[in-house]
Order: structure tokens, then C-alpha cells, then sequence
């Protein structure tokens, strides 16, 4: 999962980049409105943090740019000020949650994880597929009730895979979410990964949870929803 | 020490309609006296020609024979002829004695009247037996005939109601036509002054209309004297404005300059390089450092009721507060009621209005499990009828939610400064704490009760005149 952070104070922002990376999120970051627009333009963000006394393009213009341009990417909002009426413009503007400084990174984390979740539809911070759980807040995973050891890359590639359940998820796509911008990219790692992660939760090869499209991507699915999509294909 | 004058006691119209009816009064009692007086002389000078024209009659019908003077017993004048008529004649010698008298003439007690040397005349008013009289003497010398001469003295006494019965009437006729000028002018200087204190009037009344939040300025259209007043007021009130404004964005400019690098101390702190019992105590005097200054930061700025904005509109408030925060409350799919009419008012800040609603409703979405509602309504207790008590009204604002509510001993602690019920949820001291002061500051009451939901209700009531 990607998440962008604009904000214009240096040790703040890498504190930040920091704790988020910690949590098993890849980071980019901007010092201002304007490379804050560029970073949500650009990179296919999972979830942006902004300031919102940015300089350049204020955090409350840049949400609002963000969201005339349809892109839905949640938002969640750090503000030194504490009115109420900032808050409600700020969220009015198109943020989802706002967080009030000083704040601690664990409510940063928790914040961004429950804001990612409601974006693809969960209500629980456990995602349920079958006899797969994912855990996004303890970041473990249980097949059929066994607790399955990833490392932090697999558990990034299966948390947006099943996140992202029923939707073909390209090699490129998975990258941008998985690495940061300045990670050189290798589409064999990902087909590494892959490989791997299917090991780990289907050793038997009974769920078959991971499909590989050629050419397209990959695609989470298990049995009863695979039963389902064919149908749905003819 | 200076004596201060009270200048309040009486008003403006009253000074000037009491000074304006005791200088009518004044004035007109005056004018009164001297007409009447110009009149009394006017009219005692027509009695003394009137005696005079008498003395001249009886002179004509006098004669001296035989060292005697003879005068007929019936005089052209019927009133000389008619016993006690009000109108007397006499004549003395040079030794005061009688020499002749009118039918008329009654014996009058203790009237001394006394001889003149010849051709002097004399006017006299005098009281006898309990009666005025108006008196004209003339002294002579008496020729007769045969060339002997005799000194007399003539008095014509006329009674003084002669005198007073056309001065009474007069004096009638005087007073009350004076009367009716003083009413007259005493309406006509209280229109007067209506008219003319008329903008002040509405000075006062549109001052009152700003400090209750109707107006923003004083309008423009007050006579030339007072608009130099309102012009000032004006200015006055709009330099106070946008001092108030400087003052709020320099706190808000503060607020960004303080809290963001006490985000970077705490950002400093997490990292694993840092430890001990230093990180420990500097975290400590952070979360101190940082509540204070939040709570600071947040106090509601006490301004003069001049400069309170407009009454606002609780609905809308509620409307985007609730909207707001079911955004960020979506997990928790709270359905929100909001039991409020378009017209209910808040009689205050709008600032003050988002930080009370805005605090209490968040805390009806971490606390509720499912449901929260919100009303507002007002209430009037009428005045007693004296122009001076006006009526009041009440507005009772309510959030209420079906979460666990706020255990009875608690319920007072929650309301003191710092005290966080559950550490857990982050920011509820200090959100009710600022909801306190706000409530102090309006000098309104706020009361935590268990909720139709089952949850916690706080009750807000704010009392104001219209």
C-alpha cells in the first residue's frame, strides 16, 4: 500500500515516512502543495496525509484540486489548528479524517489503516476471504485458523491483493503499491513473491486463492467466489 | 474628592419636559401678573376720572347764599339720591365739619377724611367697616354771589366694587386664556421635543440592535449632529473588528507555530535512538505543554457584546458538524437525528456555536453505538407586564446517543478543567472543558443526564432577553 505524505516540515515529514514505513507501507513525499498535487497526479496512492498549512497550494486547496479532479484517493488530514470550523471545511473540502497535531505516529497508523480499509469497502480491519483472515492492524494472517509467517513483502502484496479481491491487479500496478519510486523494479520479483506467498497459505494447492492471468496481472479469488465469477463470465 | 453628578436618574425627554413646563408655567404666570396689574391701573384711573366727572356735576348744581351751601336734595345722578348706593358725596369745611352730604351717604365709621387746601385734589382708597372704598377730594375756594368766598373741601366716594367687578371678570377671562396657552404650548413643546429627540431615540435603539447582534454599523441616516456621533461609533467598531480578527489570527498563526514544533520534539522523541528516563520526563512536560497550550489556544475569546456577530442558525451548524463527522465516524454507521427547527437561533458567536456542537456531537460518535440524536428549541417566559422587564427566552439545546453514558459520580468531575474520563479516547478533557468555558461565558447551564437512548445527554440551556 503507497501512501504520499505533503508536508513542509523536513523532520516531521521523515518521522512520518518513517512510522508509515515501520507499518509496512511504502511512502512518497512532498514539501508543498504544488509537489503534493504532483505525487497524487502521478503515483496511484493508496491514501495521502496532508497538511494543511502547506505553503505554495494550501492543504484545504489541495484537496480541494484532488477531489475536482475525481480522484477518490482517501485523505487524511494533519492540522495544527484545532477550531471546529477548520475541521469541517477541511473534511467539507473532501478530506476523510483529520488528525490534530501533535499527534502520535500510533494514531497516524491506525488512522491511515482504518481510512484504507473503508475505501475498498471494509468495515472490519480483518479481511475475510474463505478460510483466509487478514489482520491489518496486527498484520498476521490465518489460513483456516493456522497463523501463516510472511515477510513484509509478501504480507504487502497479500493485503492489496485481497484488499483489491475479484479486481485483475497488473505487475506494474502491484510494484507502485508494493515499492517506493526510487526502487528499481524487477517484474521477476513480483513472480518470486507470487510464488512464495502461494506456497505459504496454499501449500496443498486446495484454494488455489491466487490466479495468475497471463499478461493481464494477478486476481484474489477463492472457491465460492470463483464459482460465482465463472458464472458471472458466461 | 470629586463629587460625581448622577446623570442617570433622569432622562434627557424628562429634563427637558419638566424645564419646558415650569418655564411655561413661569413665564406665563408673569405675563399674567403684569396684564393684570397694566389693567388694575388702567381701570383705577377710569374710577378717579369717573369721580372727577362727579366732583364737576355737583359743582355745577352748588351754591352759596348766605354763607351757606346749598346743593339740591336730588341730584341728575339717581345713585346721590338712593340711600347706601355705593356712591357717596360730602363736603367739609375748612374745620372738617359737614357741611352737606348726599341721600346717599351712610355714616361711615372711622372714615376720617380730611380737608384740602384749596385747588389741590386728592386720590385716597381706604377700608371702612369691612368695605373698600375709592375716594376723590378737591379743595375750593367758594365764591358766592355776593363776592364772600368760603374754603370747602368736596369728596365723591364710589364703593369698590365698582372697581373690582369689571377687574374680576377681566381677571377671569386673563387666566384662563393663559391656562389654555400653557396647554396649548405644553403639547406643542412636548410634540417639539418628540420630533427633535427623535434620532436619538433611534441612536439608542439601533445601539441596542447591534449589541444583541441585529445590526453590524449604525445606518447613515441620522441628522447632520448625530451622524458626526454615529460616524465615530462606527469607526470605533469596525477598528475593535478587525482587532478582534488580528487577534484571532494571530492565535491561529501561534497555534500553527507552536504545535508543529512540538510535533517534531515528540516526532524527535519516538525515535529509538532516544531513551530512558530523559525520554520519559521530556514526554511527560510534552503532553503537559501541548494540553495547555491547546486549552489556551481554544478559550473562547471574551468580546464586547458589541461586536457579537449575528444570532446564527443552529441547524446548519449541526447539519455540517454531523456531516462532517459521519465521515469520519463511517465505520461506526451512526444514524444521526437532528430534532431542529430552521428558525431556532443561537444567541451568540458562531465560533462559540462549532466549538459547543462540535465537541459535544464528536463525542456522541466515539461514545454512541448506533444512534444520536440532537435537538434544539426555544421557550419564552413573558415579562411582567412593566415595560422595563423584558420577556425572556430559552434555548435548550440537547445531544443525546445510546452509548454507555456517564456514570452519576462522574458526571460532575467530567465537567472540570483536564478531567478525561477515559484516556483512551483522545482529546475529551479538553473538548469538554472548552464546552465549560463556553457555557461560563454565556452564563448558561449545562446538566449530564441518562438519555431516552439509554446513552448520555448533555443538556445545554441558554437564557437571553429579546
Amino acid at each position: 500500500m503507497k501512501i504520499g505524505i505533503v508536508e513542509d516540515e523536513q523532520t516531521l515529514r521523515e518521522h512520518l515516512a518513517n512510522g508509515l514505513r515501520a507499518a509496512g507501507y511504502s511512502v512518497e513525499l512532498a514539501a508543498d502543495g504544488e509537489e503534493g498535487w504532483y505525487l497524487v497526479e502521478e503515483f496511484d496512492l493508496d491514501l495521502v496525509v496532508i497538511d494543511l498549512g502547506l505553503p505554495k497550494l494550501s492543504g484545504v486547496e489541495l484537496i480541494s484540486r484532488i477531489r475536482e479532479k475525481k480522484i477518490t484517493v482517501p485523505i487524511l488530514v494533519l492540522t495544527a489548528r484545532s477550531d471546529w470550523q477548520d475541521k469541517v471545511e477541511a473534511l467539507e473540502s473532501g478530506a476523510d479524517d483529520y488528525v490534530v497535531k501533535p499527534f502520535q505516529l500510533e494514531e497516524i497508523v491506525a488512522r491511515a489503516n482504518a481510512l484504507m480499509r473503508r475505501s475498498v469497502g471494509l468495515a472490519s480491519p480483518k479481511i475475510e476471504h474463505g478460510p483466509f483472515v487478514l489482520d491489518t492492524v496486527s498484520q498476521k494472517v490465518t489460513v483456516n485458523d493456522v497463523e501463516v509467517e510472511l515477510t513484509s513483502y509478501e504480507y504487502k502484496i497479500l493485503e492489496y491483493l485481497m484488499l483489491h479481491s475479484d479486481q485483475v491487479i497488473s505487475k506494474t500496478r502491484l510494484t507502485d503499491h508494493i515499492y517506493e519510486q526510487d526502487f528499481e523494479r524487477d517484474s521477476n520479483v513480483i513472480e518470486v513473491f507470487i510464488g512464495r506467498l502461494r506456497k505459504k497459505i496454499d501449500p496443498e494447492s486446495i484454494y488455489k486463492p491466487i490466479e495468475t492471468l497471463r499478461g493481464r496481472g494477478y486476481r484474489f479469488l477463492v472457491q465460492d467466489s470463483k464459482e460465482s465469477q465463472a458464472l458471472l463470465d458466461q | 474628592m470629586r463629587r460625581v453628578r448622577d446623570r442617570t436618574r433622569h432622562s434627557l425627554s424628562r429634563r427637558l419636559r419638566v424645564s419646558a413646563t415650569l418655564l411655561t408655567i413661569l413665564f406665563l404666570t408673569l405675563v399674567g401678573i403684569v396684564i393684570e396689574r397694566a389693567y388694575q391701573l388702567n381701570l383705577l384711573n377710569a374710577v378717579e376720572s369717573r369721580l372727577q366727572a362727579h366732583i364737576y356735576t355737583l359743582l355745577t348744581v352748588a351754591e352759596l347764599e348766605d354763607g351757606e351751601l346749598r346743593i339740591p336734595d336730588l341730584l341728575a345722578e339717581t345713585r346721590f339720591n338712593q340711600f347706601d348706593s355705593g356712591l357717596y358725596a360730602f363736603v367739609l369745611d375748612s374745620n372738617s365739619q359737614l357741611l352737606w352730604q348726599s341721600k346717599s351717604f351712610q355714616l361711615l365709621n372711622h372714615v376720617e377724611l380730611f380737608t384740602l387746601s384749596r385747588d389741590t385734589q386728592q386720590f385716597v382708597q381706604f377700608i371702612s367697616s369691612g368695605e373698600q372704598f375709592n375716594a376723590l377730594g378737591q379743595g375750593f375756594l367758594w365764591q358766592g354771589l355776593n363776592g364772600q368766598t368760603m374754603p370747602v373741601t368736596l369728596w365723591v366716594l364710589e364703593d369698590n366694587d365698582y372697581f373690582l367687578e369689571p377687574l374680576t371678570q377681566f381677571r377671569w377671562i386673563l387666566w384662563s386664556g393663559l391656562v389654555l396657552v400653557a396647554v396649548l404650548l405644553h403639547f406643542g413643546l412636548w410634540a417639539l421635543m418628540y420630533w427633535a429627540l427623535r434620532p436619538l431615540k433611534d441612536l439608542a435603539r439601533d445601539v441596542h440592535a447591534i449589541e444583541i447582534g441585529e445590526l453590524e454599523a449604525l445606518p447613515a441616516n441620522y441628522p447632520r449632529e448625530v451622524r458626526v456621533l454615529s460616524q465615530a461609533f462606527n469607526h470605533m467598531l469596525e477598528h475593535e473588528r478587525r482587532q478582534l480578527n488580528r487577534y484571532k489570527s494571530t492565535l491561529a498563526d501561534l497555534a500553527h507555530s507552536l504545535k508543529t514544533p512540538l510535533s517534531v520534539i515528540k516526532a524527535l522523541l519516538d525515535d529509538p535512538s532516544c531513551q530512558g528516563e530523559l525520554r520519559h520526563q521530556v514526554t511527560q512536560q510534552l503532553t503537559r505543554l501541548n494540553q495547555s497550550v491547546s486549552y489556551h489556544l481554544k478559550r473562547p475569546i471574551h468580546q464586547p457584546a458589541y461586536l457579537k456577530q449575528s444570532w446564527c442558525a443552529i441547524l446548519p451548524c449541526a447539519k455540517r458538524l454531523t456531516n462532517a463527522l459521519s465521515k469520519v465516524y463511517a465505520e461506526k454507521k451512526i444514524v444521526v437525528t437532528l430534532a431542529i427547527k430552521t428558525n431556532v437561533m443561537f444567541p451568540g458567536q458562531e465560533d462559540d456555536l462549532f466549538e459547543l456542537l462540535g465537541n459535544l456531537i464528536e463525542n456522541g460518535f466515539k461514545y454512541g453505538d448506533s444512534r444520536l440524536q440532537i435537538f434544539a428549541h426555544e421557550s419564552t417566559t413573558s415579562g411582567d407586564g412593566n415595560s422595563t422587564i423584558r420577556p425572556q427566552r430559552t434555548l435548550t439545546l440537547g445531544i443525546a446517543d445510546d452509548g454507555a453514558g456517564v456514570p452519576v459520580a462522574k458526571r460532575l468531575a467530567i465537567m472540570q478543567r483536564g478531567v478525561r474520563l477515559d484516556a483512551q479516547a483522545e482529546g475529551q478533557g479538553l473538548g469538554l472543558a472548552l464546552v465549560n468555558e463556553i457555557v461560563d461565558k454565556y452564563t448558561a447551564k449545562l446538566t449530564i443526564e441518562t438519555s431516552e437512548l439509554g446513552g448520555a445527554l448533555f443538556k445545554l440551556e441558554f437564557v437571553y432577553t429579546t
